[in-house]
């Protein structure tokens, strides 16, 4: 009996460690009344489910893993890449991972203050305008990740610099001390 | 926080067209729906409408269309998210300065929608930003720009009153001081001008100027340094004060309290900010009468004895300074940057050597080799450049203030050869404009140390001012537990935004051990900090033997408790005053035998020291079984109504563990008991198991009806037997 028990568990494990693909030929993904994103596959119809990148920095477009939106959040599988899709999906899930992903990039620093322990930050995103502050004591509040340097503000919002190379040399002179 | 902010004129209007109803929660929002920044989303919230208002137009939605209304937190950011006819619509968007707002606009509106009316939900974060000028809040509730810097300049004066005679004598040593610096030059002039100039005197006259002049120099260093110490007296005094002050009144605050902020940032508060003040009241407020003296003092004098020389000096001192001023952030950034440098390099040297096993494991030395060589040629880079740098500031700097000297001295020294002024006054002059630069210099650097120094007090007095969350009442009574243990509909979560625990009901009988299981972070750690009452619950009641934990004197009800936690913290000291930390009076044959029940005397007599040997940081190391043996003697001494076992066995060996489980089931006899455990087995004497899931009570019962339901409890023992068949 227990020996039974524990055969079937294995097979559990087993397939609860294999990696499920989701491509074009086993998933179909739709978009709800509400504008969020549902799959179908063969087996079942899933509805509304949750879209989490597994690698958000490195490679943002690339195993994207889908699961259910109930309390366990269990995966339904991966998309290995996104551009394997056809185009509408790609949208689809792309709108949905902009609003699970708030990262505004900045493209422009108009200014950047120190006063009373706080730096305050003015700059133009593909947001738009924004200004927030940060702690300059903090060492957490810069993340370097090549030329790419990430800004997290006071209140855990964090903020893109694609590219510091790209930056003129006037903004880089204003964020300088914060690298 | 507010939550429910006024909403502008022209939307007050067009909701005064919709609805008669107050709004019960107005939220303004930093996004619109489409994820970009705005100024101007609000929504609102009666007890029957939604209302949304951006671009000068409202959006009505009816409560009584929706099933659900959510706040679902994303990566950096949130939704608002409503329930109709069985589809779900975003409503709102908001960064995660608003998070907190929306969750709580959320749980109001899903209350309404249970025809909860008068279940009002309040937001306990602090403002972030000050509502005047949008500057970020150090950590307290007054702005640094907006608020009276003067408050907590006062508070400090306050503190500095009895120090009042300390502080006559020590500005009366600055009156001589001054006094005595300017008496001196004008020794010298005399002395110049009435025998040198003139070519009188004799070696007698030489030897009566040079002791006088010696005796000033002597004086004025005695001053100073009588000064000196008198002021780092007050000043470490004054610190001293502060310091004790806030530790003692942080150990009065709430867990709550005392987590929202990092150790790091609260040993600063004592520390660091107490230095600041020190350094205030040496530097700064001790010096200031003196320097406001010296230079109104200095510019009268200078003014008196020429008052075209005196301009040449006035106008090149400032210049001095502003020169010096401009160049202050170039070299912050450069020493900020070198700052970094170093920092990175020590990081990654560290890092290496404390990973040094994995490092040689793998083979990677010759890659950290590199990386680290990179790091230090990066510094290099660096050091040369600023080295540079200041070896052209310095000197720049050295040579204007001697330009300075070189105009005195040519204008001045052409009034000496045209007749209109003696040598002596003219080197006195020199003198008196270089002293000019003492107090100006200070001037500049004063708002900057007031502007910290108010900072510091503002920390200080923001941990001072802080009322514990978690205090007896003035009825609390003292109530000797007799063990029955009842939560009834209990909500708790750290943050406003994040419920952990949500619904929990639970009766537990005197004398019952229950077993709590769920996965890791599911709440159960929560769980038994709420019934230890470190934290008040949201929503909800605690019972012990029908009170309301909220009505028991704390410090009695603590006193009751035994817990065995899963990070085993012993203090500094020996192993005899870790076990008697929880009961000082407790004799040492009290001790020695909840050291045998914990299976820990055997192990203690080994040691060199015996109960008496230091463990801590710098003393014996204690493996983590050891730890736990000796944190389980201290529950036992205790002899608690009530005990918690977070993973308390977990660090222990099979041997061990036996000997402790056998222990702790001698200590659970007539305790009602709490155990978290991941390991199943652990729990197999509890009464009944309760599995956390999901914020709530997915399961409870005994071990064998829970594995008869075939639920989450039943997949955990699976999953277990499973892994133990693995290490077979």
């Amino acid at each position: 009996m227990t020996e039974d028990i524990l055969k079937i568990e294995e097979e559990k494990l087993e397939e609860l460690l294999a990696v499920k693909f989701l491509t074009v030929d086993n998933a179909e993904f739709y978009e709800t009344k509400g504008g969020f994103v549902a799959l179908k596959t063969k087996d079942e119809d899933f509805g509304h489910v949750n879209v989490i990148r597994t690698f958000p920095f490195s490679n943002p477009d690339e195993f994207i893993s889908i699961r259910k939106i109930d309390g366990k959040n269990e995966e339904i599988g991966i998309i290995e890449n996104l551009k394997d899709f056809d185009e509408k999906t790609v949208k689809l899930i792309e709108k949905q991972l902009e609003i699970r992903y708030f990262m505004p990039r900045i493209l422009k620093i108009n200014s950047i203050k120190e006063e009373f322990g706080h730096t305050y930050w003015s700059v133009l995103t593909d947001k738009g305008e924004c200004k927030f502050s940060s702690s300059s004591g903090s060492s957490g509040s810069v993340i370097h990740l090549g030329d790419r340097v990430i800004i997290k503000d006071s209140s855990e919002n964090r903020y893109e610099i694609e590219d510091i190379n790209k930056l003129s040399a006037k903004e880089m002179k204003k964020l300088e001390l914060y690298l | 926080m507010n939550l429910n902010v006024k909403l502008p004129k022209r939307y007050e209007s067009l909701l005064s067209e919709q609805t008669s109803l107050n709004t019960v929660y107005t939220v303004k929002s930093d996004l619109d729906v489409d994820g970009n920044f705005t100024d101007d989303f609000y929504i609102s919230a009666t007890k029957e409408d939604i209302f949304v208002f951006e671009k000068d137009s409202v959006k009505r939605y009816k409560i009584t269309d929706f099933e659900d209304f959510t706040c679902s937190n994303q990566v950096n950011g949130a939704i608002l998210v409503y329930k109709s006819k069985g589809e779900e619509y975003v409503i709102a968007r908001c960064t995660m300065t608003v998070i907190s707002l929306f969750a709580c606009f959320a749980k109001g509106v899903k209350n309404f929608i249970n025809g909860d009316f008068d279940k009002i939900v309040i937001n306990k974060d602090k403002e972030k930003f000050c509502k005047k000028c949008g500057r970020i809040l150090p950590g307290t509730n007054s702005c640094p720009k907006c608020d009276s810097k003067n408050k907590n300049l006062k508070r400090l004066l306050l503190i500095c009153k009895p120090h009042i005679p300390v502080l006559t004598v020590i500005i009366i040593l600055m009156f001589i001081g001054t006094a005595l610096s300017l008496f001196q030059q004008q020794v010298l002039r005399e002395f110049i001008d009435g025998y040198l100039a003139k070519g009188k005197g004799n070696e007698i006259v030489v030897l009566v100027f040079f002791a006088i002049y010696f005796g000033i120099i002597l004086l004025n260093i005695l001053g100073a340094f009588l000064r000196h110490l008198l002021c780092s007296k007050l000043g470490i005094k004054v610190a001293d004060q502060l310091r004790r002050t806030v530790a003692k009144h942080l150990q009065t605050l709430s867990l709550s309290s005392i987590q929202k902020r990092s150790a790091g940032e609260l040993i600063e508060r004592v520390t660091g900010d107490t230095v600041n003040v020190r350094t205030f009241i040496t530097d700064c407020f001790c010096n200031m009468f003196s320097q406001i003296v010296t230079l109104l003092v200095l510019v009268v004098v200078m003014l008196i004895m020429n008052w075209r020389l005196a301009l040449c000096a006035f106008v090149f001192a400032p210049l001095i300074i502003i020169f010096a001023r401009t160049f202050w952030p170039k070299i912050r950034k450069i020493y900020h940057r070198q700052w970094r440098k170093t920092d990175r390099m020590q990081n990654k040297l560290q890092d290496v050597l404390s990973g040094i096993r994995i490092v040689k494991t793998y083979g990677k030395e010759k890659e950290e080799v590199k990386e680290f060589n990179r790091l230090n040629d990066e510094l290099q880079k660096v050091q040369t450049k600023n080295e540079k740098f200041f070896a052209t500031f310095f000197p720049t700097l050295s040579l204007l203030i001697a330009f300075g000297s070189y105009l005195i001295v040519y204008t001045g020294g052409s009034e000496v050869l045209g007749g209109t002024m003696t040598t002596g006054q003219l080197m006195q002059f020199i003198a008196y404009s270089g002293m000019l630069l003492g107090p100006l210099n200070w001037m500049s650097f004063l708002p900057r140390n007031i502007v910290r120094t108010t900072t510091s007090l503002e920390r200080i007095y923001d941990v001072l001012d802080e009322k514990p969350e978690i205090v007896s009442n003035e009825n609390a009574v003292k109530h000797d537990i007799i063990g029955d243990i009842s939560l009834k509909n209990v909500v708790f979560g750290y943050k406003n935004y994040e419920p952990v625990l949500d619904g929990i009901d639970i009766d537990v009988n005197k004398g019952e051990m229950i077993g709590l299981v769920g996965s890791s972070g599911c709440g159960k750690s929560t769980f038994i900090n709420l019934i230890m009452r470190l934290y008040d619950v949201d929503e909800g009641i605690i019972t012990v033997d029908g009170v309301n934990i909220k009505d028991m004197d704390v410090a009695h009800f603590h006193s009751q408790i035994g817990v065995v936690l899963q990070e085993t913290f012993l203090f500094g000291g020996t192993v005899l005053d870790n076990i008697r930390f929880a009961c000082p009076t407790a004799s040492l044959e009290d001790i020695i035998k909840a050291a045998k029940n914990a299976n820990a005397h055997e192990f203690i007599c080994k040691l060199p020291d015996g109960y008496n040997t230091y463990i801590g940081e710098k003393g014996h190391k204690l493996s983590g079984g050891e730890k736990q043996r000796i944190a389980i003697a201290r529950a036992i001494l205790t002899n608690p109504k009530i005990l918690i076992l977070d993973e308390a066995t977990s660090a222990l060996d099979t041997e061990s563990e036996y000997q402790v489980q056998q222990a702790l089931e001698r200590l659970r006899k007539d305790r009602t008991t709490f155990a978290i455990a991941h390991r199943l087995s652990t729990l197999r004497c509890a009464d009944r198991i309760a599995v956390i899931n999901d914020k709530k009570i997915a399961e409870i019962g005994t071990h064998n009806e829970l594995l008869k339901t075939k639920g989450i409890y039943y997949g955990l023992v699976m999953a277990q037997l499973q892994m133990n068949k693995t290490k077979e």
